[in-house]
């Protein structure tokens, strides 16, 4: 049985109305989008911005409400309240674009990886999870006391993704986690991500536009436009001999080294 | 139009954030500056345009056509900014004002340089919409910002750079903020307009690829010193310093290789 399993997502958004006598025009943000993920794979999705990739992600993790379809996470579905959805919490966890925005300059940085301990409930000694996730992560443990401003970029993305892991979720969901990152920080990172995978048997979904990551990172990718999904596929498979016209766009629009 | 960088140093905050940069851009050349975050790259182009953020003061020389920049007075540089250097942010939603028309905007540089009446502004704009390969120019230029797409605002914000047909163009990560078809898009634009227009090009990014793309020779920016320079070729085949090295191999791990495939 697949960890994840979406089937038949439809996302649809209700437009301010422009005329007050006439129907509310409806957006389809997602319109009918089926995806399993298997236990210990790595997923990437890719599309470009307004493809439904982030609306995707939303419903994948109960952030969101399909229209109509289902998400089953290894095969409980998930529906309800945040508070009815907190065992999806404690099986998950999110690394987001941006770290600068991410992390509270308030706390420090042992504060800010225990927080799903806390918001959670874990059980057990958070000081041990934290310290054990800070080294997952590759981060010294003197930093534990420093603020988020006293770090380097590089730095503040391991300490999100320290966060994603802290509770030892079993999958791990990336939104664009690298393109805020320059160029010797994300090489570091990409290694983090393929480490973590194999060491801790991460099953992970990565949402983004950076083919290079998808390439090095990804055993399967997923590839949408329009709310729908275009192609699937074996990684290397895909873009070696991508059939779906968007798929050969994006292939095309990558960035390469001569 | 040469632009000739002779030892600029940048001070900021009790520490030197640009140690003794010089670099030549020789007319009609395209100089890309690479560096990671914290290298100085972006202070080294401000420094160019006399936008240092407060605090922040710079020495050297920075000459444009044998005129030097550095200390020129406020009034005399904001007639250079915009009508001889045309500058391109990484951010198009930000650099753009909300509140005002798009046409507006694309013509603000030849109201404020009095290369254009009232009258002939909306016949600017919508000629500046249309070099930048906006679709729709007539009715697009009285839209605002927040009706235009991610791509479409920083065309806009390149119409701006190019309204007066400056002699250079300088541009920080205009690229980094877009996904990539459009990023696709936007660099075929930039070669497009820089060709044709024969303007020089300082191309500031922390991409190798897009870098690559784009620039004839390279500046490497690490810790505000400059540590190699030289053709695109040599520097991706043959670095010289680790540093550069560094970026190469960094650079090759994480972008997208077809062949590999």
């Amino acid at each position: 049985m697949s960890l994840l399993s979406a089937r038949d997502l439809v996302r649809d958004h209700r437009l301010p109305r422009r005329n007050p006598f006439g129907a509310a025009e409806v957006r389809h943000a997602l319109r009918g989008v089926s995806l399993d993920v298997e236990t210990g794979e790595t997923v990437a999705v890719i599309g470009e911005s307004g493809s439904g990739k982030s609306t995707l992600v939303r419903l994948l993790l109960g952030l969101d409400s399909p229209t109509s379809g289902e998400v089953r996470f290894d095969g409980r579905p998930v529906t309800g309240s945040d508070t009815s959805l907190r065992w999806l919490r404690r099986a998950t966890g999110i690394v987001f674009q941006d770290p600068y925005a991410s992390l509270d300059p308030r706390m420090t940085v042992a504060r800010i990886v225990a927080e799903p301990l806390r918001a959670l409930a874990v059980p057990g000694d958070h000081d041990a999870l934290v310290a054990a996730a800070l080294a997952d992560v590759g981060l010294e443990p003197a930093l534990a006391l420093r603020y988020p401003h006293e770090l380097s970029g590089g730095q503040r993305q391991r300490v999100a993704i320290g966060r994603a892991i802290v509770h030892r979720p079993r999958l791990l969901i990336g939104d664009e986690p690298m393109s805020a990152l320059d160029v010797t920080v994300r090489a570091q990172i990409l290694d983090l991500l393929r480490r973590l995978h194999d060491e801790l048997g991460l099953t992970t979904v990565l949402v983004s536009h950076d083919l290079g990551l998808v390439q090095h990172v990804a055993d399967r990718v997923v590839v949408m436009a329009d709310g729908l999904i275009v192609e699937e596929g074996p990684t290397a498979a895909v873009l070696a001999a991508p059939r779906h016209p968007v798929t050969r766009a994006l292939l095309a629009a990558a960035p390469r080294l001569p | 139009m040469t632009l000739v960088v002779r030892g600029l140093t940048v001070r900021f905050g009790g520490r030197t954030a640009v140690d003794g940069v010089s670099f030549t851009v020789p007319d009609g050349g395209r100089l890309g500056i690479i560096g990671g975050s914290g290298s100085g790259k972006s202070l080294t182009t401000l420094a160019i345009l006399g936008l240092l953020p407060e605090g922040a003061t710079a020495t050297g020389s920075v000459l444009l056509d044998g005129v030097e920049l550095l200390g020129m007075r406020e009034r005399e540089l904001a007639r250079i900014r915009g009508l001889r250097v045309g500058v391109v942010f990484q951010d198009p939603q930000t650099a753009l004002n909300p509140l005002r028309t798009v046409g507006r905007q694309l013509a603000e540089p030849l109201r404020l340089h009095g290369l254009a009446t009232r009258r002939q502004q909306r016949a600017e704009a919508v000629r500046l919409a249309a070099l930048v390969r906006l679709p729709d120019p007539e009715q697009l230029v009285d839209l605002y910002p927040h009706q235009l797409s991610g791509g479409q605002r920083q065309r806009v914000a390149i119409g701006i750079a190019l309204a007066c047909a400056p002699g250079l163009l300088l541009a920080d990560e205009p690229t980094t903020a877009l996904d990539v078809t459009t990023q696709a898009a936007i660099l075929a634009l930039f070669d497009g307009l820089v060709e044709d227009t024969g303007a020089s090009l300082v191309f500031v990014t922390h991409d190798l690829a897009v870098l690559a793309r784009i620039s004839t020779d390279v500046l490497v920016l690490s810790e505000g010193r400059a540590i190699e320079s030289g053709p695109v070729e040599r520097i991706l085949g043959a670095p010289q310093q680790p540093v550069t090295a560094a970026l190469v191999a960094a650079a090759r791990a994480t972008s997208f290789r077809a062949d590999e495939s």
